[in-house]
């Protein structure tokens, strides 16, 4: 124990024992540093407040219930905007994107306007060096967590207190620490990317959905019974040209009945239709000494008479991670060890394969309910040995599923359908009764002394409508392209004319405007010209009525300047657009298209969302002690893990304690 | 061979019994002595045993010879060219008992490769089970292939024919542990498969049902071999393979069986009284 720890313990312990203040001691109360309370943070993604309460009245939480009746229970205050990106790095920073740096999923770089991703940046090696056919890098390149603040579990480290966080979102590459960590949302597939699954059919078609990843089809030939393909995997650097590195598989069918052999560098598995495989190793190869290990999993959709094989996005092996996933990177292996091969990307649900129909409603539950599995494993894994400090640990399925399958909990949902209504209604239900489950062996874990919060990042709600932000924009005079006529084909700002635009939005709740001396072309002179556009394009998105509905499809359009403070100001999109209930941004928007309607109905899969005005969607916090704050924010949960041992905000830290009336 | 074969199978369960329930480690340590002594004894009595001390005593004489005469070009020539001499005469010392010792030794891995090289299958863990058949026979497609399973074991899929590499193919799961046979059956043949499910692989575990070779037979013992004009020509289950744990680096059985050995051989060459 280091000095320091000593006399902060001694005082406390001194201090808490002349005031009679025992039981508290004991029990950890807040503000007081003497022993030391066990923390236990379930951090479920999208739980909502409202379809908590409805449940539990129901009796259908019953140790959500529990764990309220014994503490209390508070709306949480999410981010702004309230996408997991950011709310998780509140949480994790204790304070707001003003301060971390995470605006959105997606930034843009004002030199190219192109969208680029707001968590990590790769920064590739150095000089290389050719021979022949070979690239040798003469220095290794880097994921970056772009992320700013020091997370709350180097402060508890700084303190002597030990922490295990599996899965936190915004987490990835770890950043560093002496503390067992797991990346989780952010982690990307082996390629690099947030997922890309492949799928081999002789019945081609192409792909149109990107919902959360996105996915490659493979036309392939059924040869006597016979397929050959081969799954991509990196980009192969150390090659001229840097070619995709490949492995090949070859799918053996029987003639008459419905099953088939796989075999996969050397492994080999029979799938009968409709089924999954375990966890696949496959090793991409790169040069002779060198190569890249994966895992994915293979699912026999159907023999005949077409032939359709799905292949999940490749995971990155953490037997062999070939990027960082843990902290120390021992511990991935050790996971691994101990549970064999196990999801490691970051949102596995996959999502994508069933907006585009690759997967249906109940293959793509399926497929959750594994991962699900392997969550609850690891969970249960970490809180047999949890007997000290804090433990955190992430489930995802709550948001993908209400993602999907919101649609059939709202009748007055574009793309509801009253048969499939009747299969999946209760699944959004069902998935708050597995949480409740997770919750239940916690709790019968959790001693009288250990703090027990259930947290969220965000509520959820429905998305009935898309706004095509770059469309108003464009039919708003803010937005000039270089031919009008093009605009229904454009994307990725093809045909904008810089030199004439003012305003542009880039990922799921940002506008920027296109500012002298910041953008590549800009147009806008910062100062009083630009605040004074700022405030006029902010007062008309809010006085935007939506003809179908009559409501106003965005609530208010936050200045920037407003709201954040922080050192990350300057990268803060001008304008932060915050949604009303039933609306997002529409499909074509963020990633700079211009579709002819500025408002359309969602007739997608992908039907729940939570890109609202932070008030209308919050969060959730639950905890087995009184929560006196009454309007908690995610950056105060942080603060308060802090205070349960006594331990200040770091300085940067904007939240408060939860503990403590406001 | 196959006498042979079952005789030794029995010795080396006989042998392995008491490891059953200890770390692998323990086994193939025992097994590394007993292979240590074994060669140390071969080597006694069938090398030149005063032909290679002689020839390792002139080889450290030459080396001794360079030390003392290092100014003297000529002399570190011609003792260089003495101890290549003197290390193809050692060498020809070890011919003998090297030749005695190669098929024993041999047939040793082979056998020890059944307790070392392969897991038993899991209970609960999907296996695949697989039967090549012979050229001469219908395509498999065509003929009647089936199995009979034990009690605890369940056929989890219809078979996987492949014709074009006359190989079909099941997946089954064993649902308790221990030894058994599943049943192949080929029109009117029924081939014997041996199957370890939840055991100690010590206790044997027997991948391949090989055609009547002495080759086949002496790489893959274990199982009694197939009949030559059986219409199958191997029967295979995919036991997972095994790998000696150090410390978290997880390596071939043979590299340490091999490194012990030699430790054990030259810790006990000395009261064995033997010159290596």
């Amino acid at each position: 124990m280091k000095r320091r720890e000593f006399i902060h313990i001694g005082m406390g312990a001194a201090a808490a024992l002349a005031a009679g203040d025992i039981p508290a001691l004991a029990a950890g109360k807040p503000g007081k540093a003497g022993r030391r309370p066990k923390t236990l943070v379930i951090g479920i993604d999208g739980l909502d407040p409202h379809l908590t309460q409805v449940w539990m009245k129901q009796g259908r939480l019953p140790a959500l219930q529990k764990l309220v009746a014994s503490g209390g229970m508070r709306r949480l205050g999410t981010s702004l905007p309230p996408q997991s990106p950011v709310a998780w790095s509140d949480f994790i920073a204790g304070m707001g994107p003003g301060g971390h740096g995470i605006y959105d999923f997606i930034h843009r770089d004002p030199q190219t306007y192109m969208p680029i991703f707001s968590a990590t940046e790769t920064q590739g090696g150095g000089r290389t060096f050719r021979l022949g056919k070979y690239v040798f890098p003469l220095s290794g390149g880097q994921v970056v967590n772009m992320r700013d603040g020091r997370a709350f579990w180097q402060v508890l480290e700084d303190h002597g207190v030990p922490a295990v966080i599996v899965r936190m979102p915004s987490n990835y590459p770890p950043v560093p620490t002496r503390q067992r960590t797991f990346s989780g949302m952010g982690t990307p597939d082996i390629k690099g990317s947030y997922g890309i699954f492949n799928y081999y059919t002789n019945a081609y078609r192409e792909l149109d959905r990107e919902a959360g990843g996105g996915g490659r089809v493979h036309e392939v030939y059924v040869i006597g019974n016979r397929v050959e393909a081969s799954i991509p995997g990196p980009v192969n650097t150390f090659l001229k040209d840097a070619p995709e590195a490949r492995a090949d598989f070859r799918v053996f069918i029987d003639r008459d009945h419905p099953v088939a052999k796989i075999a996969v560098q050397g492994q080999e598995f029979i799938l009968k239709e409709k089924e999954w495989s375990g966890w696949i190793r496959v090793n991409f190869d790169l040069i002779p000494t060198q190569s890249v290990s994966g895992i994915c999993r293979f699912y026999l959709k159907e023999l005949r008479p077409k032939f359709k094989l799905y292949v999940s996005p490749v995971h990155i092996d953490p037997a062999r991670p070939a990027l960082p996933l843990s902290t120390p990177p021992s511990y991935a292996r050790e996971l691994s060890d101990q549970f064999g091969s196990f999801f490691t990307k970051g949102l596995p649900a996959d999502t994508s394969a069933l907006e585009n129909g690759v997967l249906d409603e109940t293959e793509f539950l399926e497929q959750d309910e594994d991962i699900l599995r392997e969550s609850l494993e690891l969970f249960e894994y970490e809180l047999n040995r949890f007997n000290e400090g804090l433990f955190f640990y992430y489930f995802s399925n709550a948001d993908q599923r209400q993602h999907m399958f919101w649609r059939f909990l709202d009748r007055n949902h574009p793309s509801y359908d009253p048969d499939l209504a009747e299969r999946y209604h209760d699944v959004i239900a069902d998935t708050y009764v597995q949480m409740d489950r997770a919750v239940d062996t916690a709790l019968r874990k959790a001693d009288k002394d250990t703090v027990v919060m259930v947290m969220s990042d965000h509520g959820f709600n429905p998305f009935r409508r898309g706004f095509n932000l770059n469309s108003w924009l464009l039919d708003s005079g803010y937005h000039r392209l270089t031919d009008s006529r093009k605009r229904a084909e454009t994307s990725l700002f093809m045909d904008t004319d810089w030199s004439r635009t003012q305003a542009y939005g880039v990922g799921l709740n940002s506008l920027y405007i296109n500012e002298k001396g910041r953008e590549r072309e800009g147009t806008v002179a910062p100062g009083a010209d630009k605040d004074r556009l700022i405030r006029e394009i902010a007062d008309r998105l809010e006085s935007i009525v939506d003809p179908a509905t009559g409501e106003r499809p965005i609530l208010r359009a936050y200045v920037s300047r407003d709201v954040y403070t922080g050192k990350h100001l300057d990268s803060a999109p001008d304008i932060v657009v915050g949604f009303n209930q039933g609306y997002r941004i529409a499909w074509e928007s963020p990633l700079g298209g211009f579709p002819e309607e500025v408002l359309t109905d969602n007739r997608e899969k992908w039907s729940g969302d939570h890109m609202s005005s932070p008030e209308v969607i919050p969060g959730i916090l639950a905890m087995n002690r009184p929560i006196p704050a009454e309007a908690p924010k995610l950056k105060d949960v942080t603060v308060s893990i802090l205070d349960l041992y006594g331990i200040g905000p770091d300085e940067d830290m904007t939240g408060r304690s939860v503990f403590h009336k406001e | 061979m196959q006498m042979i074969n079952a005789a030794a199978v029995s010795i080396f369960d006989f042998a392995f019994r008491p490891f059953l329930k200890l770390s692998p480690w323990a086994g193939l340590a025992a097994a590394a002595l007993l292979t240590a002594v074994f060669m140390l004894f071969i080597f006694r009595w069938t090398s030149n045993q005063a032909g290679v001390k002689a020839a390792k005593n002139r080889i450290k004489a030459h080396l001794l010879e360079m030390r003392l005469y290092k100014e003297q070009p000529a002399v570190i020539f011609r003792a260089q060219g003495r101890i290549l001499l003197a290390n193809l005469k050692y060498m020809g010392h070890n011919m003998r008992p090297l030749a005695v010792m190669i098929i024993p030794l041999v047939f040793i891995l082979a056998h020890l490769n059944t307790r070392f090289g392969y897991e038993a299958l899991e209970t609960g863990e999907p296996f695949l089970i697989k039967v090549l058949t012979a050229e001469t026979t219908a395509l498999p497609s065509a003929m009647d292939l089936r199995l009979d399973v034990p009690e605890g074991v369940v056929v989890e899929t219809p078979p996987v024919r492949i014709d074009d590499e006359r190989e079909v193919v099941w997946r089954l799961k064993a649902g308790k542990p221990g030894k058994s046979a599943i049943t192949v059956r080929a029109g009117s043949a029924s081939i014997e498969k041996s199957l370890a499910a939840g055991v100690s692989p010590l206790s044997g575990i027997f991948p391949r049902k090989m055609r009547k070779s002495i080759l086949d037979q002496f790489l893959y013992p274990g199982d009694p071999p197939l009949d030559r004009a059986s219409p199958v020509r191997r029967v295979e289950i995919a036991y997972p393979a095994a790998r000696m744990n150090l410390f978290g680096w997880n390596m071939h059985w043979i590299i340490p069986y091999f490194v012990l050995s030699l430790i054990f051989g030259f810790a006990l060459k000395g009261p064995f009284k033997v010159e290596i």
